[in-house]
C-alpha cells in the first residue's frame, strides 16, 4: 500500500494573484504522469505540482494501479499554500503523483519525470560566411517533415540572434506562475547583473495552448560573485542553471548561451516557430526539431532543443545507454531533471567539450565510438588515442539510434549513432550547409542544394564559420 | 594414418575402455544385454602395476610381426589397419607370442581377437576413445 | 562401533538388472562407498560414506546407479530443521567447529532472480549480434579525472595500468592447494585462450604457470604464502585479499597434510606445516595501512600493475569501498555471501556477510555520489551463476564479474560441498595424485572456454535485445532492470523500479 496524490489538471488563468481557476477546463488535455516513489522525489515531494498547473489534489491508498479509493483532500491554490498546508497539517509524504484527465476520466502518469522515448525530425542550416538568415528559413524546413512529429513538441535554436548583447548570457525561462518568476529573479539578481528582463514576444497561434510564462533575461555574472566562489564564468552559469532547474519549482531555464537562444513549445514545429515570431530574428545558424513522443504527450520543458551555455542539441532517437550515461554525468554536477534522454546528451557534450576540453572530433569519438574491430586496425597513434578515449569515457558511449545536431557558437556538428539507425542527410549551397532528417527538408530551404550525402554512422559532420566571418 | 594412442598420465584405471570395447564388438545394441553376467573379452586391456595404469591395444605397426608370423594368413594389413579374419584363425597363438606389446588375446572360443579400431563393427570409430572419461585414449594422426 | 545417531543422508540405488559389475563405481569412489562381493558377484554400498558427488553415477556405463536423498526422516519440526539436528549430532560426536565447503546453500534471497531485464520494442531497434558488431571488451583500472594534452595539443594517451578483458568475466581466486594443479592449469589455459584472467588465490603461483602470467592475477593474502618479487612481477595484476564472501572476518586453514611437494614449495612453507592465514592482515589494521600495502606493491612492481583490493560484502560495504577507492587501489573486488570456499566454518559461511546484489548497488551508488566511480573499477563475485546474472550485475554498476563456482562446475564439480575432505572425486579440490589426474586440463580448459563462449553469446544476445551494442553502455544502466517481488526498501537499495513502473 502506498499513499498517492492525484493532481487534477485544469486550465491555468491569471485571475488574481497566483490563483488558479477550479476544474472548469473546457479543453481538457490528454495527460500523462509518472509514478514516483518518494525517495526519488525532489524535496518537498510536491514540487512537481506547480509545473502541471494543478488545482485539485486527491489522496488515495495505492495498491497496484487501482485508484478507486480516491478521496479529495483539498483544493490547492498554488505552490506556497501547498507547502504551508503540508507543514501545518503534517501532510503525509506522497509516494506518487498522477495526473487526472477530465476528458477520459483516466488517471495517468505525469510526464517530465520519466524518460520519454521519441521519434523526431531534425533540421539545421548554417552560413559558413556568417550571413544571417531569418528564422523563417528553418521553419520552412520543418513543414515537409510534418508527419515526423505529432504536435507534442517543437523547437528551435538560433545562433547570432542577439548581436547587441553578444557578450551577455541570454537566459530563456519557463515559469508556471509569477511566484516562481519572482523567486527566480531574486536568485538571478543576487549573482548577476540583469541588463534586460522581458517577456519573450509571442504571437497568438491557435494550436499553441497552455503556454507558461516565457521570459528572457540578458545577464552577466557579477565579478564579485565569481571571485567569491572561485569559479570561471561558464561553470558559474552552469551551476545557476542546474540550481534553478532542480531546486526552483515551476521554473525551468531552457536557454543560457551567449548570442544564441532556444525557443520551444508543445505543438507542431511550424506553429512553434510562428508562436515565437522567429521570422523576426536573424541568425547565422539555426537548428530545429519536431517531436514525436511515442507514448506520452509532450510538455514544454521536454521539447527540444536541450541547451546548456552555448550548446544546444536537437535529437532524433532513443538512447539505450541513457541510465549509464546519466548516472555517469551526474557525478560531475549535472542533474537530469527533464528526464528526456536528449538532455543527457547536452550535458555529455558540455562535459567533454568544456570541462575535458576535447575537440569535437574527439567528443564524437567518445559518444559514437568506432567499433573495436575498426580501432584495432588503425595505425598506432590513432589506435592509442581512440582506445584511450573509449577506456576513459566508457560510460559516455551513447548506444541506441540517434541523429543529433549540436549547435555551438561559431558552428555545428551533426552526428549519427555508430550503426546509423536514424536518417540524416547533409547538403550545401554556396556558403550554406543544410542538415535534416530528410532531403525534402533541405530542398524546402534550398531547392538547388548540392552535394547531398548521408554521413556514415559515427562520422561527425562539423561546420564552422569562416575565420573572422562573424 | 590415425591410430589409437594412450597417455598414461591421464589414465585413471577405471577400465571403462574395456567395457566399451567389449560392448562395441558384441554385436548387441544394449550394453546390459551384451555384458551382464558374462565374462568380457575386450580387445584392449588396462595394465596396472599398482601405480601406473595403461590401456594396451594394437599399435597397428607398419611392419607387424603378428601378420608376418600368422600361419593361416588370418591377419593382414588393410589400409594400415591390422585386421583379423576370425574364420581363418586356427588358434595357434603365434601372434600372441610374437606381439611385443601383448596387444593380442583370444576369446572364450579360443579365436584370436584384436583391436581393429572399431572399423569393422557397427560403431565405426574406436569405442574406447569415445568412452574414456579423461581423454587418456585418443585416436589421432601423429 | 559408535552409534552415529543419524541415518545416512543419501541412498545408493543400484539397479541390479542393469549392473554389469564392471566396478567402475568402486574404482572411482575415493570415499569407498562401493565394493564388490566376490561371493555373491554383486556390488555392495556403504551409504554412510557417500557425499553425493555423482562421480559413480556419471561414469556408470549402464546407468545402473543413482544417488537419492534418503527419505528416512526425523519427525517433522518447523523450528528444528533436519539439517540443524544432524549438525547437533555431529558436534556432539566431534566436539568441533563444523566445516563446510562451497557457497551458502540456505534459501536466502537471490536477488538476481527477482530482477528482470529490458528489451527494445518499436521505438528503438534491437540489435542482432549475429549480424552487427556487439562489443564486450572491458578495461579495468584507474581512469584519469581529467584528460591532459601535450605541447602539440595532442591527447596524452597514457593510462594507468589496465586489465583488458575480452568479456566482463574473470575466474575468481582459488588457491593452489585448495584446488589441484590440473584445475589451476585448466583455469590458466582457459583465461589465456579467452582473453580474460584467472586468479592464483593465496597459495602462490606454481612455476609451471608463470607462462600464463599475462592472464594471471596474483593474490596477496594475510598469510603471504608464496609472495615474492618474481611472483608479483609474474601477474598482470595484484590482488590484496582482505576478505572472502564465504567467510568474512576469518582467515584460512589448509591442513599440513595437504602441504606436500609442489604445494609446500609454491607456498614457501615447510612440508606438513599447517598453512594458516590470519583473520586480518597483521600489517593492516586500518585504511591507511591498506594504502601503505597498496603502494608497497606498486613500488615493488614499478607501478606497472593495477592493484585489486578484494573484500567480502559486509554491512557497511559502501563506506569501506569508498575508503578503498581512495587508498590507491585501481580495482575493487567485492565478494557476496553466497560465494564459495574450499572450507569454511559452517556457521560463518551461512550467517556472516550480505548478498552481493545490494552490496554492489550500494557501492556503485556511493562511489558515484563521491564522484569517484570512474577512478576505480568494480568487480563483483559471490554467486554469479549465468550470463543473465552477469548482465544484471553490469547493469547494476559492476565493470566485471568474478566467477568460481560456475567455473568449477564446468570442470566437473557436482557441488557435493565436501571440498574440505580433500577427497574430491572429480580431481578438483584434492591433492591426492590418483584423484588429481582425473581432471585432464585439455578437457578442463576446453570446457571452461566453451562455457565462457556460451555466456558471451548470451550476454551479446541480451545486450542486443536492449538495443545496446557495447558493454560499457550497459554498465550502471539500471533503467534496464526491473524488480519483481521486491519491497520498496529493496528496490530503493538496488536503485531499480518495480516491473510495471
Amino acid at each position: 500500500m502506498r499513499l498517492l496524490a492525484v493532481v487534477k489538471r485544469t486550465k491555468y488563468t491569471q485571475k488574481g494573484k497566483g490563483a488558479f481557476e477550479g476544474s472548469s477546463s473546457k479543453t481538457p488535455l490528454p495527460l500523462t504522469a509518472i509514478l514516483y516513489t518518494q525517495k526519488r522525489f525532489v524535496n518537498p515531494p510536491f514540487a512537481i505540482v506547480s509545473r502541471v498547473f494543478c488545482t485539485q489534489v486527491y489522496m488515495a491508498l495505492y495498491s497496484g494501479l487501482s485508484l478507486d479509493k480516491l478521496m479529495p483532500v483539498d483544493i490547492i491554490l498554488f505552490n506556497e499554500q501547498w507547502r504551508s498546508y503540508g507543514e501545518s497539517y503534517a501532510f503525509p509524504p506522497v509516494d506518487a503523483i498522477f495526473v487526472y484527465c477530465e476528458r477520459t476520466g483516466d488517471v495517468v502518469r505525469l510526464e517530465g519525470q520519466v524518460r520519454i522515448p521519441s521519434g523526431c525530425a531534425v533540421a539545421a542550416v548554417i552560413s559558413r560566411a556568417g550571413k544571417v538568415m531569418s528564422g523563417e528559413k528553418i521553419i520552412t524546413a520543418m513543414k515537409p517533415m510534418h508527419d515526423r512529429s505529432n504536435g507534442l513538441g517543437g523547437g528551435y535554436a538560433g545562433y547570432g540572434i542577439y548581436p547587441e548583447y553578444r557578450d551577455f548570457y541570454a537566459f530563456h525561462l519557463f515559469f508556471n506562475d509569477n511566484t516562481a518568476r519572482k523567486q527566480c529573479e531574486q536568485l538571478l539578481k543576487e549573482g548577476y547583473e540583469v541588463v534586460q528582463a522581458e517577456l519573450i514576444p509571442t504571437r497568438q497561434v491557435a494550436a499553441i495552448t497552455d503556454a507558461p510564462l516565457i521570459w528572457r533575461y540578458i545577464v552577466q555574472p557579477l565579478r564579485s560573485c565569481l571571485e567569491r566562489v572561485q569559479l570561471d564564468e561558464k561553470e558559474y552559469v552552469t551551476r545557476t542553471v542546474m540550481k534553478i532547474n532542480t531546486e526552483h519549482d515551476g521554473a525551468n531555464v531552457f536557454s543560457s548561451g551567449k548570442n544564441m537562444g532556444a525557443f520551444k513549445a508543445v505543438g507542431f514545429p511550424e506553429d512553434v516557430g510562428a508562436f515565437y515570431r522567429l521570422d523576426e530574428y536573424a541568425g547565422y545558424c539555426w537548428t530545429a526539431h519536431g517531436r514525436y513522443p511515442t507514448n506520452t504527450p509532450g510538455w514544454w520543458g521536454g521539447a527540444h532543443p536541450f541547451t546548456l551555455l552555448d550548446y544546444s542539441i536537437v535529437h532524433n532517437g532513443e538512447i539505450s545507454s541513457y541510465d549509464a550515461n546519466r548516472r555517469f554525468i551526474e557525478m560531475y554536477g549535472y542533474k537530469c531533471t527533464l528526464q528526456t534522454d536528449t538532455e543527457v546528451m547536452t550535458y555529455i557534450m558540455d562535459y567533454l567539450l568544456r570541462i575535458q576540453s576535447l575537440t569535437l572530433e574527439e567528443a564524437a569519438a567518445v559518444i559514437a565510438a568506432p567499433f573495436w574491430s575498426t580501432i584495432d586496425m588503425m595505425n598506432d597513434q590513432e589506435r592509442e588515442k581512440l582506445t584511450y578515449l573509449r577506456a576513459v569515457f566508457a560510460s559516455l558511449l551513447v548506444t541506441g539510434p540517434f541523429s543529433i545536431v549540436l549547435g555551438f557558437s561559431g558552428g555545428l556538428m551533426a552526428l549519427n549513432d555508430r550503426l546509423k539507425l536514424r536518417s540524416m542527410v547533409v547538403g550545401e549551397k554556396d556558403d550554406k550547409v543544410f542538415i535534416a532528417s530528410e532531403e525534402a527538408a533541405i530542398r524546402a530551404m534550398e531547392p538547388d542544394a548540392e552535394n547531398i550525402f548521408a554521413p556514415a554512422g559515427g562520422e561527425p559532420v562539423i561546420v564552422r564559420l569562416e575565420e573572422g566571418s562573424y | 594414418m590415425k591410430r589409437i594412442f594412450v597417455n598414461e598420465k591421464w589414465c585413471l584405471g577405471c577400465r571403462l575402455c574395456e567395457y566399451y570395447c567389449a560392448f562395441a564388438n558384441s554385436g548387441e545394441i544394449n550394453m546390459v544385454k551384451a555384458l551382464k553376467d558374462k565374462p568380457i573379452y575386450p580387445r584392449l586391456r588396462v595394465e596396472d602395476d599398482g601405480g601406473v595404469t595403461y590401456a594396451v591395444s594394437c599399435r597397428h605397426c607398419t611392419d607387424p610381426l603378428c601378420v608376418r608370423s600368422c600361419i593361416a594368413a588370418a591377419l593382414s594389413v588393410d589400409a594400415g589397419v591390422v585386421t583379423i579374419d576370425r574364420d581363418r584363425c586356427v588358434s595357434c597363438y603365434t601372434c600372441i607370442l610374437v606381439c611385443p606389446y601383448g596387444a593380442l588375446a583370444h576369446d572364450d572360443a579360443g579365436v584370436v581377437r584384436k583391436c581393429e579400431l572399431c572399423l569393422n563393427n557397427a560403431i565405426g570409430q574406436p569405442a574406447c576413445v569415445a568412452g574414456c572419461p579423461n581423454r587418456a585414449i585418443v585416436y589421432e594422426e601423429r | 562401533m559408535r552409534i552415529e545417531y543419524v541415518y545416512p543422508e543419501f541412498e545408493v540405488v543400484r539397479n541390479e538388472a542393469r549392473c554389469i559389475q564392471c566396478r567402475v563405481c568402486e574404482r572411482q569412489c575415493a570415499n569407498e562407498v562401493h565394493s564388490f562381493d566376490p561371493d555373491t558377484g554383486l556390488m555392495l554400498s556403504d551409504e554412510s560414506k557417500c557425499v553425493n558427488c555423482q562421480r559413480c553415477v556419471a561414469l556408470c556405463p549402464t546407468r545402473a546407479l543413482k544417488i537419492v536423498k534418503s527419505d528416512c526422516a526425523l519427525r517433522e519440526n518447523a523450528n528444528w530443521p533436519q539439517g540443524l539436528i544432524k549438525e547437533i549430532y555431529k558436534q556432539a560426536n566431534s566436539g568441533g567447529v563444523l566445516l563446510s565447503s562451497m557457497g551458502n546453500p540456505n534459501p536466502l534471497p537471490v536477488y538476481w532472480d527477482k530482477i528482470l531485464i529490458n528489451a527494445s520494442q518499436v521505438t528503438n531497434p534491437s540489435i542482432d549480434p549475429l549480424r552487427e558488431p556487439m562489443e564486450t571488451r572491458v578495461f579495468l583500472g584507474k581512469k584519469p579525472a581529467k584528460v591532459e594534452r601535450d605541447e602539440g595539443d595532442g591527447l596524452k594517451c597514457t593510462l594507468a595500468p589496465q586489465l583488458t578483458l575480452a568479456m566482463p568475466v574473470m575466474f575468481s581466486a582459488m588457491s593452489y592447494g585448495s584446488i589441484s594443479y590440473n584445475a589451476h592449469e585448466s583455469l590458466a589455459r582457459a583465461a589465456d585462450a579467452l582473453g580474460i584472467y584467472y586468479n592464483t588465490g593465496e597459495g602462490g603461483l606454481h612455476e609451471d604457470f608463470y607462462r600464463y602470467g599475462q592472464n594471471t592475477i596474483v593474490q596477496v593474502a594475510s598469510g603471504r604464502f608464496g609472495v615474492h618479487k618474481d611472483y608479483l612481477a609474474a601477474g598482470a595484476a595484484i590482488e590484496i585479499k582482505m576478505g572472502q564472501g564465504a567467510k568474512p572476518g576469518i582467515g584460512g586453514h589448509l591442513p599440513g597434510a595437504k602441504i606436500v611437494g609442489d604445494i609446500s614449495r609454491t607456498r614457501m612453507i615447510s612440508e606438513g606445516t599447517d598453512a594458516i592465514s590470519p583473520a586480518p592482515h597483521h600489517d593492516i589494521y586500518s585504511i591507511e595501512d591498506l594504502r601503505q600495502l597498496v603502494y608497497s606493491l606498486k613500488e615493488a612492481t614499478e607501478y606497472k600493475k593495477p592493484i585489486i583490493v578484494k573484500v567480502a560484502a559486509v554491512h557497511n560495504i559502501a563506506a569501506i569501498a569508498g575508503g578503498i577507492a581512495r587508498s590507491g587501489a585501481d580495482i575493487i573486488a567485492i565478494d557476496g555471501f553466497r560465494g564459495g570456499t574450499g572450507a569454511a566454518p559452517t556457521r560463518i559461511r551461512d550467517n556472516v556477510g550480505i548478498p552481493i546484489e545490494p552490496a554492489l548497488a550500494a557501492v556503485d551508488q556511493r562511489l558515484r555520489e563521491e564522484g569517484i566511480r570512474n577512478q576505480t573499477s568494480l568487480v563483483v563475485g559471490g554467486s554469479i551463476r549465468s550470463a543473465a546474472d552477469v548482465v544484471k550485475a553490469i547493469a547494476l554498476g559492476a565493470d566485471a564479474c568474478y566467477i568460481a563456482t560456475a567455473a568449477l562446475l564446468a570442470l566437473g564439480c557436482h557441488l557435493c560441498r565436501s571440498c574440505h575432505t580433500g577427497k574430491c572425486n572429480w580431481g578438483i579440490a584434492t591433492q591426492r595424485p590418483d584423484l588429481v589426474k582425473r581432471l585432464n586440463p585439455d578437457i578442463g580448459s576446453e570446457r571452461l572456454i566453451r562455457l565462457m563462449t556460451a555466456w558471451k553469446h548470451e550476454i551479446m544476445e541480451l545486450m542486443g535485445g536492449m538495443g545496446i551494442n557495447s558493454i560499457e553502455s550497459l554498465r550502471g544502466n539500471r533503467l534496464m532492470l526491473r524488480g519483481v517481488n521486491l519491497n520498496e526498501k529493496e528496490l530503493e537499495i538496488l536503485g531499480i523500479s518495480h516491473a510495471g513502473e
